[in-house]
């Protein structure tokens, strides 16, 4: 397997980011997350990653159309770039291809718990 | 209504120069306004100030102040020269460490038990709404209310969502073996305890109302059984109150957390269709039951308007005044903890001003510690000028010299940081013990506190650095050549103010803990502690032998005086008995003395006379104290006839001084002393034999009296407890303040003669060549003595006066919560002065003699 960098916090805010489709931003990323997880985030810790994933190259980011919600400021909206794409597809293949090779006895036992 | 974050942090946040970061910070807030509506204030609050960390952290990671390989290079040649010049004057900083370390410790242990006790209960989601009514008199606070009136409440106030009545105390449970029981706190409730409190249960169902059932918690149970499943329908055995009931268990509760003010290890139900006389009580029934209550109140509402409606609310119920007069109070969870008046046994208090006290001592130590630090370090800097000089002429900037100065404080930071970790760790389960509080934090708050242990300690060094790296910073170097380095005005002039500040802390904190020590002696002499360290009390039921028991103890040669009574003074001295009569005002104790024991316990008689011991001796006759010779009603009562019990007419033929048995913060009761012919009608039993003693052998003496106890008393076990313990069981927790004040005074006095001794030190080297040449110039011992020591005489002379009217002001305020209380006396001022004086006495004159015994010619010559 090729080494992508891709923590497991990181696959995760990369995969809400593509679930919010055109609307991630930090704080929404946030309840995504939260709600996805149940664990509460800190979220200076998603910017923190977001800053550390855009570095890297696998978000870029633009600022958004200002409207009335918050006073007219404009959000930070983050998409995922194709290198971005390219690791979690590389991640999410690296697992199925580890699932396919699991004995029948434990997969079943893993999935009756 | 929108709550702002907290401000400093948000004007600090505000400041970060850098557009994304801005943007991340407007999330941050928004962040806050929603976690406000999701968890406690202190929660979100603390979560604020991590994110803020966290993203100033990212700030310097996208807005770096210098490149990494210059930052790694200038940090490291700071701590280099920073560890040089600390070995360098070794002497003055381990003083500052010292100081620091001490002043931090103090500092964090009070505050960690301080918010150890405020954490408390926080595990309750609706802490707030949980209240309890009581009623406020005129000199006290009743914490119970007539037991039918929350289910009244219940019915005609919608703020009210469910109410329990409650009673709780020690009792002994068995299971089948009645010899084998454990102590436990039992708590009788009604159901709807379960969910005011959150006490979870494990296993079964709740107790129903007015039923033999109860709930063990789960550490009981284990207790009782090996797992928990096999207690569920057990029946237990109760005993409480001298007999036995018995109760089903039908469900086992969850341990109450150990960060909760109250434990439940047992709850019963309650009984309470109480019928008397076959009526069912009612607001107007000639009998009451007084129970404490506790209501669950509906989010947001107002206590005082709540509670103010009662009275109102009555009316259709009675018209019985003292209900409907009495001023009704709702008191919280928070309220109840902090103060001991108002606990009533179900929820454990701590002394609120004691607490308060402790804070003040506490934060004036880390002062002083800080205050130190800044002396000491701005003397060390002066003498470092010259280098800051040469640093300043081979090009350095005012930035690294800051930078310079900054890292070495923080040397010394970390350093005093470590040690009074070490002395933590060390000394926290001693005084955990001592204390006799356990510190317990819920781990979010746990890692706050760790985290604001670490930063806290550092920023307080950062601060106290400050002033003495600006001075150093901002040093120009034509100063240095025109020689105005040594004693620049303005740093002296701060000096100074410092050395007021600590002097006068210093005298506060001795004056306070003189104060208290005076306090206690005169509490133990008005017990007459002095005379009894050679006596004892033997407790028992002496009954009809106890003529036999005195003549037998009589004969044994040590034994001075005995008295045979039903009162030793000690914490948990009090009358079984109470006679009300109308010659008197209100009703008063009844204890059984004899003719010695007021001789024996060193108590005086004011007006009147003793028992008689000859043949005028009348059964009939009685003393009273000045506190019932106040209540009567008509006359004197000396020599006056009263019916107090019966067809008896009982004569009082003295009246005693007032003397304590219990507690001297509550007032001395009325009282009257019976003799032992009224035993048998009043039923008080005589229950205790004091004893004085002459002897230098007290084991050899105990074990005779022990020989002729259980010839008397086979059956009865030789409980026997020495009148000194007794009496300082009764200030066990004033004792205990009052060591843990004078400990941290002690601390106090280190630090600020760490701080005059530096100082002073610092004075002498610097003008070691201005005493060469008074030397050579033929000054004496005594002239060099007054140069050097002229301005601490000032100093201190400033400080007591700032120092004495603020002591006499707040000691006299703490003194009033005394009902008996002595007096701040001069002496106590005086001592401290002459303290003072001999302390900064020895201090200078062992430095000067070190500076007058320099030969001048060594001193003169050097450079």
């Amino acid at each position: 397997m090729k080494k992508t960098g891709v923590g497991e916090f990181e696959e995760l805010v990369l995969l809400s980011i593509c679930v919010l489709n055109n609307e991630a931003y930090a704080l929404k990323i946030k309840d995504e997350v939260e709600t996805r997880t149940q664990r509460s985030l800190y979220i200076s810790g998603i910017h923190t990653t977001l800053y550390r994933m855009e570095e890297k190259g696998l978000v870029k980011s633009t600022l958004g159309e200002a409207n009335n919600v918050r006073g007219g400021k404009r959000k930070r909206l983050f998409t995922v770039t194709s290198f971005g794409l390219k690791s979690l597809s590389q991640i999410k293949q690296t697992r199925n291809a580890l699932w396919a090779d699991i004995p029948m006895g434990i997969l079943q036992s893993i999935n009756k718990s | 209504m929108k709550e702002t974050p907290p401000k400093l942090v948000d004007w600090f946040l505000s400041k970060l120069p850098n557009a994304r970061i801005q943007e991340m910070i407007d999330d941050l807030n928004d962040d806050h306004q929603d976690n406000l509506n999701r968890m406690s204030r202190l929660k979100a609050r603390s979560k604020y100030i991590f994110d803020a960390l966290r993203l100033s952290l990212l700030y310097l990671k996208i807005q770096p102040i210098m490149s990494k390989a210059t930052f790694k290079y200038s940090l490291f040649s700071h701590i280099k020269f920073g560890s040089r010049s600390i070995l360098k004057y070794k002497f003055y900083h381990s003083l500052n460490v010292a100081s620091l370390a001490l002043g931090f410790c103090c500092f964090t242990i009070v505050y960690l038990f301080v918010i150890s006790q405020s954490q408390k209960d926080s595990f309750l989601t609706a802490k707030d709404q949980i209240v309890r009514l009581g009623t406020i008199t005129s000199d006290k606070e009743i914490t119970r209310v007539n037991s039918v009136l929350p289910a009244l409440l219940k019915n005609d106030l919608p703020e009210i969502e469910s109410f329990t009545r409650l009673g709780s105390g020690q009792v002994e449970i068995f299971e089948s073996n009645e010899d084998n029981t454990i102590s436990i706190n039992r708590i009788l409730a009604e159901p709807s305890f379960m969910d005011i409190f959150e006490v979870e249960l494990l296993l079964g169902k709740n107790i129903s109302p007015g039923s033999k059932e109860a709930l063990l918690s789960e550490q009981t149970a284990l207790k009782l059984w090996d797992n928990i499943e096999e207690a569920i329908g057990k029946e237990i055995g109760l005993k409480a109150y001298g007999g036995v009931a018995k109760l089903t268990v039908v469900g086992v509760t969850k341990n109450t957390p150990v960060h909760s003010s109250f434990s439940v290890d047992m709850v019963s139900a309650m009984n309470l269709d109480m019928k008397i006389g076959g009526q069912t009580l009612s607001l107007n029934s000639m009998m009451s039951v007084l129970r404490s209550a506790f209501f669950k109140v509906r989010e947001g509402t107002n206590l005082d308007s709540l509670a103010g409606k009662i009275p109102e609310l009555l009316k259709k119920h009675t018209e019985n005044k003292n209900h409907l007069e009495a001023k009704y109070v709702f008191r919280t969870i928070d309220d109840i903890k902090y103060d001991q008046n108002i606990s009533s046994g179900f929820i454990s208090a701590v002394d609120g001003q004691a607490v308060l006290i402790f804070q003040i001592v506490a934060l004036v130590i880390l002062i002083l510690a800080v205050a130190n630090y800044i002396n000491i370090s701005t003397a060390i800097t002066l003498k470092r000028i010259k280098e800051a000089g040469i640093k300043r002429i081979m090009g350095a900037t005012g930035r690294s010299i800051l930078g310079q100065q900054i890292t070495e404080s923080m040397i010394i930071g970390i350093a005093s940081l470590s040690l009074s970790a070490l002395i933590l760790v060390i000394t926290i389960n001693w005084i955990q013990d001592f204390i006799g509080f356990q510190l317990v934090f819920e781990e979010s708050v746990r890692n706050i506190l760790i985290i604001a242990g670490i930063c806290f300690p550092l920023m307080i060094t950062l601060v106290g650095s400050i002033y003495p790296a600006l001075l150093l910073s901002r040093f120009r170097f034509q100063d240095f050549t025109k020689g105005k380095w040594l004693n620049s005005p303005k740093s002296s002039r701060i000096r100074t103010l410092l050395l007021i500040v600590q002097f006068s802390i210093a005298t506060f904190l001795i004056v306070g803990t003189f104060t208290f020590l005076k306090q206690l002696n005169f509490i133990n002499e008005l017990h007459n502690k002095s005379e009894m360290s050679q006596v004892l009390v033997i407790n028992g039921d002496l009954g009809t032998e106890s003529d036999i028991i005195k003549k037998k103890l009589q004969t044994i040669p040590e034994v001075q005086r005995l008295s045979l009574t039903t009162l030793a003074p000690g914490s948990k001295a009090r009358s079984s008995f109470r006679i009300g009569t109308i010659d008197f005002e209100g009703s008063f104790d009844v204890f059984i003395i004899d003719e010695n024991f007021l001789d024996l316990m060193g108590f005086k008689i004011a007006d009147g006379q003793n028992f008689f011991t000859d043949d005028r001796s009348r059964p009939n006759h009685i003393l009273i104290n000045q506190a019932l010779a106040e209540t009567v009603k008509e006359g004197t009562p000396l020599n006056q006839e009263y019916e107090t019990h019966g067809d008896v007419k009982t004569k009082v033929i003295g009246i005693v001084n007032d003397f304590p048995i219990t507690s001297l913060k509550e007032k001395v009761k009325p009282t009257a002393y019976f003799q032992k012919t009224a035993s048998d009608y009043l039923g008080n039993k005589l229950s205790k034999v004091i004893l004085e003693l002459s002897t230098d052998d007290m084991n050899g003496s105990i074990a005779k009296i022990e020989k002729e106890w259980t010839l008397v008393y086979p059956e009865q076990a030789f409980d026997i407890e020495f009148m000194e313990d007794k009496i300082d069981q009764i200030y066990v927790d004033e004792l205990k303040m009052g060591k843990l004040f004078s400990g941290l005074t002690t601390i106090a006095i280190i630090i600020a003669s760490m701080g005059i001794f530096g100082l002073l030190t610092y004075m002498v080297e610097i003008k070691t060549k201005e005493i060469g040449i008074r030397k050579v110039l033929g000054a004496s011992f005594s002239t060099l003595a007054s140069l050097l020591t002229r301005q601490i005489w000032i100093v201190l002379i400033v400080a007591l006066f700032i120092a004495f009217p603020l002591s006499y002001y707040f000691l006299e305020e703490w003194l009033t919560s005394f009902v008996y209380r002595t007096e701040i006396t001069l002496d106590i001022y005086i001592f401290t002065l002459i303290s003072f004086v001999i302390v900064i006495s020895i201090t200078v004159f062992s430095q000067v003699r070190y500076a007058s015994s320099l030969n001048p010619s060594d001193v003169l010559r050097s450079e």
